[in-house]
């Protein structure tokens, strides 16, 4: 090996071992001396180079990747969030869009839908007065003289949007609900209705339409009458 | 059982996942600093930029599958954050004096004032010859490796790194030559 590539090599690799190189450093006391002194350069270049991090660098990155970390994570769960959310709607348009969700644009059979879907919150045993029902009552221009029977349910509650009042009697043989709706809720009332179960009737008043429904074990008809007798509607 | 096997599972994959990452940090932080410090001339973007390493290294730690591989494969992120910040913006140079440099302890004053101009002298390299020193004295990289890390043949990588050296020594000795004289 030439000393002009001897010492090319060693410039770039002042640490190249190679058997040529070591071969030659032996053969020549000047060229070992020569890698020997690139060898020291090279440390003090080293030792140039030793920049001092920051203190406590390693811990720094460590906490802002757990940092990044967590914020990945709750960005994750908020596009599962917006997923679900987009999905529960899209369901809904579609249900809506075909007429899959109940919706009814008649009075008894969303009376008999609310009352079925109600049934299971009322309570078993009869604890309103004739006083509480009043003070609901008087809202669609009804107050009752009497007590007709003992009064399990008496509450406002949504009829498809309009505020009604959702009353259940403790009938002989079973309970009757009664549904006083506003007028103006836009439901067509129709006189007589039934399913499987339970059959119904529809009494206008000035203010109010009062749908009654008993199972088919009761004369529904004994109750409107008795409803009719013991309610006294407003003069419009 | 199942999906508390699999909970588990994943629980532990994600503790490996972390230790894994960790040991890496702690290794490797230091080199990477001082890397990016000569690529950028300055401490606190030299920070960001490891921090940023490290932040995509976590998210793609699946893909490093040799474990030995780890420093050359930090050092590719690395060289690809600082390339962005280019991207992004020119950065002034700082005047490397202006920043706090290692100070050895021991250091006699004339190995420290050797060291001082070394340091400008390493700062004044050209960025083609000082990175493959850089990958050589900090990343103890081969040619092989600086080749394949800098995307060049080894033939040009060994003749840049005999340039950045031949620059480094003859600055060097013309100092010590004009030191000489003016004490002479």
């Amino acid at each position: 090996m030439d000393e002009l590539n001897f010492r090319r090599r060693i410039y770039a690799d002042p640490n190249d071992s190679a058997s040529d190189i070591n071969k030659a450093c032996q053969e020549d006391k000047q060229l070992a001396k020569f890698r020997a002194d690139m060898q020291d350069f090279d440390k003090q270049i080293a030792a140039a180079m030793e920049v001092t991090p920051p203190e406590n660098l390693s811990e720094r990155i460590l906490l802002g990747q757990t940092i990044d970390f967590q914020r990945k994570q709750k960005q994750k769960h908020r596009v599962h969030l917006a997923i679900a959310a987009s999905v529960a709607f899209t369901v809904g348009i579609v249900f809506q869009m075909n007429g899959v969700s109940p919706r009814y644009d008649n009075l008894s059979d969303h009376a008999l839908a609310h009352m079925i879907s109600e049934v299971d919150h009322i309570p078993g045993t009869a604890t309103y007065t004739l006083e509480q029902l009043n003070s609901k009552l008087v809202h669609f221009g009804g107050e009752m003289a009497n007590d007709i029977a003992p009064i399990k349910f008496a509450n406002f509650c949504d009829f498809d949007g309009t505020t009604s009042l959702h009353l259940v009697f403790q009938g002989e043989n079973g309970d009757v609900t009664v549904f006083v709706v506003p007028s103006d809720s836009g439901l067509k009332a129709s006189d007589r209705f039934s399913d499987m179960q339970y059959h119904g009737q529809t009494v206008e008043t000035q203010k109010a339409s009062m749908v009654i429904i008993t199972d088919k074990k009761q004369s529904v008809n004994n109750w409107t009458e008795k409803l009719n007798k013991a309610i006294k509607w407003q003069k419009a | 059982m199942g999906n508390i096997f699999k909970r588990s599972q994943v629980l532990s994959d994600m503790k490996a996942k972390q230790l894994k990452y960790e040991a890496l940090v702690r290794a490797y932080s230091t080199d990477l600093y001082r890397y990016a410090y000569w690529l950028c001339h300055d401490g606190s973007i030299a920070e960001d930029l490891v921090q940023e390493t490290f932040l995509r290294a976590w998210r793609s730690l699946e893909s490093l599958k040799d474990q030995n591989a780890a420093k050359s494969w930090l050092i590719t992120i690395l060289r690809r954050e600082n390339a962005r910040r280019f991207e992004r913006k020119q950065f002034d140079l700082v005047d490397i004096d202006d920043h706090k440099v290692e100070d050895s302890g021991s250091v006699g004053s004339e190995q420290e004032m050797e060291n001082h101009l070394l340091r400008r002298q390493i700062g004044q390299l050209q960025e083609e010859y000082r990175e493959p020193l850089l990958l050589q004295v900090i990343g103890g990289f081969s040619g092989d490796e600086i080749s394949s890390i800098l995307g060049l043949n080894r033939n040009t990588v060994m003749t840049r790194l005999f340039r950045a050296r031949n620059q480094l020594k003859e600055a060097l000795e013309s100092t010590n030559q004009f030191k000489g004289a003016e004490n002479g």
